[in-house]
């Protein structure tokens, strides 16, 4: 995928635009996403540009949500939703562009990869495949181990196909941690006799598996992507 | 509190629930209702209030976050309602943006852009990620799909937009060709992509997209000069 640095000024720009404006979708927003992780001119340009549309967000009327939204919300933020931000990552975009993921997966590796120590971040495993393509899935762990985060910035695993992935302690059967969709940020409580399995070069692994996860809780399909887990700042 | 200049968020000093609340206050910050004042900001400028507590909440203040839920929501669900035009879909992007602003509000700078904008990029994002996950998922829509908001599109090309940057806006968008304006307004507030586009004003998808090109680069020389 082209780097808008190698593109002529009018292509980036457009890139940028398109960005803002929606239109950008599959690869092409993937890759910038990618890419304003690493550029911060790229990022300041990309909310230059939100910045510049955000009038049309103000013209339209607002309306009320249900009381019952307000209330829920706030009992959640009591509970102490998000009380950690064990996750904390990369300015301004792990919460724009978190969803979209994929910008959060290559985030995470450039923190990874130029910080020594991600605050709050516990742990990390960076899985690849055999091939040596660009795909990737970060998974991460929080200092108290109490929930992950995994992103995965690969193809779909195909039709009635979804990844799942494990934990493979040596001498031990799998452990799943569930099933990952491609394109997604997946974040959920991980099981404290789960999590104490992660000790640092234990090894995780993607396995493809009919939709919905192995059946039988083991791993039934080829092994795509296998990455070593380490402990934060090691 | 104490004394009269209140700058410092006070940590959870608000109430939960906020009976006072009738009007629906505009994403332009007029500060909270003298007589429901979840988070006193102080008489500090309002269009810095915002930027304020989401820094406030970064800090963990619940109260702060209560006043930016009560200052931007309705704004943010109008949009998720404009461009989901399904109610459920609507509150359930709006929960999650605003989770997601809870849970990330440390990443925001202010230098990078104003608060309204970091929320606006939070819920589109999320909205636009919605809508392609359930167009992708049905092809057909069923009866139940049938929007619970009427489609304003035709009658919403001819904005209104207040404020300065609006009113330039406005103009700027008024210099493009018809077909250039239509294209990127339906993008913004219906979350077509070009594909959807050229099929929805039945172009072919190239003359499409160079349509989009072309308007967003007159757009920004407009707006820059």
């Amino acid at each position: 995928m082209t780097d808008t640095s190698n593109m002529s000024p009018e292509d980036r720009e457009a890139r940028i635009a398109e960005y803002a404006l929606g239109t950008l979708v599959g690869e092409a927003r993937i890759a910038l996403e990618a890419e304003m992780v690493r550029d911060e001119t790229l990022r300041r340009d990309v909310a230059a540009w939100s910045e510049r549309l955000q009038p049309l967000a103000d013209s339209v009327p607002p309306v009320a949500p249900p009381q019952h939204l307000r209330a829920r919300l706030l009992a959640r933020i009591g509970e102490g939703v998000g009380e950690e931000r064990p996750f904390s990552i990369v300015r301004w975009l792990a919460w724009t562009f978190g969803a979209s993921a994929l910008a959060g997966a290559v985030a995470v590796a450039a923190v990874l990869l130029f910080t020594p120590q991600p605050p709050k971040l516990g742990g990390y495993a960076m899985l690849h495949d055999a091939a040596g393509s660009d795909s990737v899935i970060v998974f991460q762990i929080d200092q108290k181990r109490r929930d992950m985060v995994v992103l995965a910035q690969a193809p779909a695993a195909g039709a009635d196909k979804d990844y799942e992935l494990w934990i493979l302690p040596p001498g031990k059967n799998p452990v799943s941690l569930g099933v990952v969709k491609a394109g997604e940020r997946m974040e959920r409580p991980i099981a404290p006799e789960t999590a104490a399995t992660l000790k640092p070069d234990i090894t995780l692994a993607i396995s493809v598996e009919p939709a919905g996860g192995a059946p039988g809780g083991a791993p039934t399909g080829p092994v795509l992507f296998t990455g070593v887990f380490h402990l934060a700042g090691k | 509190m104490e004394g009269g200049t209140a700058a410092v968020m006070p940590q959870a000093s608000a109430p939960q629930e906020d009976p006072g609340r009738g009007t629906v206050p505009q994403l332009q910050l007029e500060p909270i209702a003298a007589n429901d004042p979840p988070v006193p900001f102080g008489e500090s400028d309002p269009l810095d209030s915002l930027e304020s507590l989401i820094e406030a909440s970064a800090a963990g203040n619940r109260a702060a976050f209560s006043a930016l839920y009560d200052a931007a929501a309705p704004q943010l669900f109008g949009l998720a309602l404009r461009i989901l035009k399904r109610r459920d879909w609507a509150e359930d992007v709006l929960q999650d943006a605003l989770i997601s602003a809870w849970r990330n509000a440390g990443e925001y700078r202010r230098e990078l852009g104003s608060g309204k904008a970091w929320l606006t990029v939070i819920l589109r994002n999320r909205a636009l990620d919605r809508l392609r996950r359930e167009t992708t998922s049905r092809l057909e829509p069923s009866g139940d799909d049938m929007p619970d908001v009427e489609d304003p599109s035709p009658s919403a090309l001819d904005l209104t937009i207040s404020g300065e940057s609006g009113r330039r806006l406005m103009a700027c968008l008024e210099q493009l060709e018809e077909v250039q304006k239509r294209a990127i307004l339906m993008a913004y507030f219906e979350g077509l992509t070009h594909e959807e586009l050229a099929a929805r004003i039945a172009s072919p998808l190239g003359t499409v997209k160079s349509w989009i090109r072309r308007g967003l680069q007159r757009l920004k020389g407009c707006l820059e000069s």
